[in-house]
């Protein structure tokens, strides 16, 4: 009896070591795959894993160095895990100020380096007012972005709009887990299909556009500086 | 810290669930202290590896130990009294009276702790007006059929002297029917439960504790994130060594009153909080996924059933009563004197809602 007890209990252990690797392999898989439709769009695309070996696609668009990369966010719970896509534009010319506009937030954020900045401003009449705006040391002029915010927050998967002195960086959600799956197992299992390049291509065009409004206008105040 | 005992008794009842297996294959006098740890262990480095393969094991090892219990229940034949339930000789008169029952009432709230995480669901969900009453019955139904087919198997097979302190009742009710079988479930069954409720213990406590370090109600180291996992790893490992050294107390009903005291203080501040909530933004100024429509009815039963429970705490638990009374009493000065100046309470509150009446 104790033996085929045992024994049980080995081809149950062996069945699920099997069937984790199976999803670890799995989830890998689909991973990797993530940007395959984004890598056309940037010059001298570059592909590594970021310490949650979560993919990276780095290269070139219209004149600036971007990157791409996404977040599983888990830890909330209660609620279907979002797939956050971030869109990174590195800095020609370094600007003057930060600022971090997070819209619906939770305090949760844990990809927004802003949960530890002092500043609050009040957010202008014409943006999302169910929100945050924060600041660190000095604010970047509310200006230079105000024309594109209640645009670019239209869409309520846009998330976030971080601002820092050598990059420009937008949060989106581009994914949710499979609802089925979070409500039955809280299981937190994307959709395996590669993320669309155009609303890759929409976004960073935003985000260059935002950057390159702020970096004119650091370059107008360098320039009368000199 | 009412999960953070929660989960300390969970484990004590693991351990001394592995004594009396043993006991039964003939090793007396196990140590439980290293089931203890084990199971802490264990289940903190779940959590430290990811919340969703927690939940998931909760949800599947729960089912389980629900079935079993359900399995146990039919194996009693409970339409046929004195066949195997000998309710008529075991369940006498009330041995302390009524005052018996108010002195029990801290383990029946302890029982329903965590019921009201349904409601904190509520923003959650696609229709809250829908899914929080559907959610708040079917919670409480589940646990109302659990507890009366615990409290009818057991008061039907053991006397209540012995049930006062047995730690793992529904095992015994199976170790006393004679089947192996039902033993060997209901051993499973019991870890299971305990061990289900300890990992969600452990998940919801260092979840609240990350939350507070966020919000500066205490210190943000313990608002950061694991690089890799993306868990509150801090919050979770610093609450092991708490759980741990209260589950090697040994004492069940002490770790459990704490438990509940600490769940007790929270109930009772919800009570004038949903009041004051209700006059600071009345119907109609903010928009609302349900209202309840027998307000305040809630809040003063939630009240009555608090200073209830206060007073069954003090008839049998005074000395503990007074303890974590001064504990939280002390830690409010200390958060008022010291911690609550670096609270940012402009990044908690960000949704547009008018200014509250009378502000």
């Amino acid at each position: 009896m104790n033996i085929v007890v045992l024994l049980l209990l080995v081809v149950m252990t062996v069945m699920l070591y099997r069937k984790y690797s199976h999803a670890v392999r799995y989830k890998a898989d689909a991973r990797s795959r993530i940007f395959d439709e984004c890598s056309p769009l940037v010059a001298n695309p570059q592909h590594r894993l970021d310490k949650a070996n979560l993919p990276i696609l780095e290269g070139d668009y219209d004149g600036y160095k971007v990157s791409l990369s996404i977040v599983e966010d888990t830890l909330g719970w209660r609620k279907v895990p979002p797939l956050w896509l971030l869109i990174k534009v590195e800095a020609n010319l370094q600007s003057a100020g930060t600022l971090d506009f997070i819209v619906r937030p939770s305090n949760n954020e844990f990809y927004s380096p802003s949960w530890q900045w002092n500043g609050n401003l009040a957010i202008p009449a014409s943006w999302p007012q169910h929100a945050i705006l924060k600041y660190q040391h000095q604010a970047a002029d509310l200006a230079l972005i105000n024309a594109f915010i209640p645009q670019l927050f239209v869409d309520a998967n846009m998330k976030e709009l971080l601002i820092m002195p050598n990059f420009t960086r937008l949060t989106y959600m581009v994914k949710q887990a499979e609802r089925g799956e979070y409500l039955i197992m809280r299981n937190a299992i994307y959709e395996n299909t590669p993320i669309s390049i155009d609303v890759v291509e929409a976004l960073l065009k935003q985000a260059i556009a935002i950057r390159l409004n702020i970096e004119n206008s650091e370059a107008d105040v360098l320039n009368q500086a000199a | 810290m009412a999960y953070t005992m929660l989960c300390a008794a969970d484990a004590l009842v693991v351990g001394d669930l592995m004594k009396s297996g043993a006991e039964v294959m003939g090793y007396a006098n196990l140590d439980t202290k290293p089931f203890v740890v084990l199971t802490v262990a264990f289940l903190a480095w779940l959590n430290y590896r990811g919340v969703f393969a927690t939940l998931t094991l909760n949800l599947v090892i729960t089912f389980l130990a629900f079935t079993s219990l359900i399995v146990l229940f039919l194996a009693v034949d409970p339409l046929h009294q004195g066949v195997v339930l000998q309710h008529q000789a075991l369940l006498t008169d009330l041995p302390y009276g009524w005052i018996g029952v108010v002195a029990a009432l801290q383990f029946g709230m302890w029982y329903y702790l965590g019921i009201e995480g349904t409601c904190q669901a509520a923003e959650e969900v696609r229709s809250a007006g829908r899914s929080i009453p559907l959610g708040t019955m079917g919670g409480m139904m589940t646990l109302l059929v659990a507890a009366t087919i615990t409290w009818f198997v057991a008061t039907g097979l053991m006397p209540w002297q012995y049930l006062g302190q047995a730690v793992t009742p529904m095992y015994d009710a199976a170790t006393l029917l004679g089947s192996s079988q039902l033993q060997l479930m209901l051993f499973v069954a019991t870890a299971f439960a305990a061990i289900a409720s300890a990992n969600g213990c452990i998940n919801d406590a260092s979840r609240a504790w990350f939350s507070l370090g966020r919000d500066r109600y205490m210190p943000v180291f313990f608002g950061a994130i694991h690089p890799k996992y993306r868990t509150p790893y801090r919050s979770v490992l610093f609450l092991v060594p708490i759980a741990i050294s209260f589950a090697f107390t040994g004492l069940l009903d002490q770790v459990i009153t704490f438990s509940i005291l600490s769940g007790l203080l929270g109930y009772t501040f919800m009570t004038f909080n949903m009041i004051k909530f209700r006059k600071m933004w009345p119907l109609g100024s903010i928009h609302r996924g349900y209202i309840h429509p027998f307000h305040p009815i809630p809040a003063i039963t939630l009240l009555t059933l608090c200073c209830a429970t206060y007073f069954a705490t003090f008839l049998g638990y005074g000395a503990s009563l007074l303890s974590i009374m001064a504990f939280y009493i002390l830690a409010s000065i200390w958060f008022v004197l010291r911690r609550y100046k670096f609270v940012k309470r402009a990044d908690q509150f960000t949704m547009p809602w008018p200014r509250p009446k009378g502000y």
